[in-house]
């Protein structure tokens, strides 16, 4: 009974993680809807930079334990920071955000070099402000980067513990 | 069988330690939100999006003082944590905003004194905890 529950809790936790992610798939969804409706303006891109991190892979590279795994195991990680600047009623602001949530950061520095050659440094850019703060700005309001992150979430740890969970109770 | 109980008793008293957390974080934001109010200003400049630390200018009895605090901090970095551009379209330069600064020590003050997200994590954990802990006992008690 209690090996059952073992494997119960985690099964929960998971779906539990995937109905949270597929309610922020729901309400990046609904954000992205209203910034597409926001007011627009030229403005221009005042710096341009990567910004990387590694995932830190060195304890396990190096872990006798794990002898199939080389120092290759760690990943780095790289997204592009646009910074531009704009004016709404004589006012000046500046921005980073190009869309909805929080910067997806990509394993191929690839992705980065992509956006910085979209937008060169004192290009002119869109942006999209909202009229009620127009300090909240961003260039690509369609953007669904965050939206298929949060749905792969969603579906994988959703999909998968709502599989195990019926299986479970189906042997139980 | 006393293992079930065991590992309910661990998991149960992990969010009994987790929960006192959080309510001491909610003993100083009741203390904070009742703290007096001044109009203060954002002083620092764009370079929030660089790093640069939230500043804000305030004045109490004819005296000028300058805030850093926006939330009450958990310690460390966490994704519940604001990033500089969320900061920078909350406290853009410039904007005007409402100070809670200690009456007994002006030079501590904060703008957002109710704010939970920093304990997130905390809530995060006493319910994770908790609910594990409950099913495990619940658990037990039935095969028992």
């Amino acid at each position: 009974m209690l090996f059952h529950y073992a494997i119960l809790l985690p099964l929960i936790a998971a779906v539990a993680l995937g109905a949270l992610f597929a309610l922020k798939t729901v309400s990046l969804l609904r954000k992205i809807a209203a910034c597409t409706r926001w007011p627009t303006v030229t403005g221009k891109v005042i710096g341009t930079r990567t910004e990387s991190y590694v995932d830190d892979n060195t304890t396990e590279a190096t872990d006798s334990d794990h002898p199939h795994r080389g120092p290759g195991a760690e990943t780095e990680y790289t997204g592009a920071i646009i910074r531009y600047a704009f004016s709404v009623a004589g006012r000046g602001y500046q921005s980073t955000r190009r869309y909805v949530g929080r910067p997806v950061l990509s394993g191929s520095p690839r992705g980065a070099a992509k956006v910085l050659a979209k937008y060169p440094l004192n290009g002119a850019v869109t942006v999209h402000y909202n009229p009620a703060n127009p300090a909240e700005a961003m260039l690509e309001p369609a953007n669904l980067a965050n939206v298929w992150l949060a749905l792969a979430v969603a579906v994988v740890f959703g999909g998968i513990g709502s599989l195990a969970l019926w299986l479970l109770w189906s042997l139980i | 069988m006393i293992a079930p109980y065991v590992i309910a008793g661990v998991l149960l008293l992990l969010a009994a330690g987790c929960a006192l957390g959080i309510l001491h974080w909610l003993a100083k934001a009741f203390t904070m939100s009742r703290w007096p109010t001044v109009k203060g200003t954002i002083t620092s400049s764009w370079d929030v999006l660089d790093g640069e630390r939230i500043k804000y200018a305030y004045a109490v009895g004819g005296r000028r003082y300058v805030g850093h605090m926006v939330a009450l901090s958990g310690g460390g970095a966490s994704t519940f944590d604001a990033t500089p551009q969320e900061l920078v379209e909350k406290y853009p330069p410039g904007a005007e905003v409402t100070v809670y600064y200690n009456p007994t020590h002006c030079a501590t003050a904060v703008l957002e004194p109710r704010s939970m997200k920093n304990a997130g994590i905390s809530i995060l954990f006493t319910v994770a905890f908790a609910s594990f802990g409950l099913l495990f006992l619940a658990a037990a008690l039935r095969a028992h």
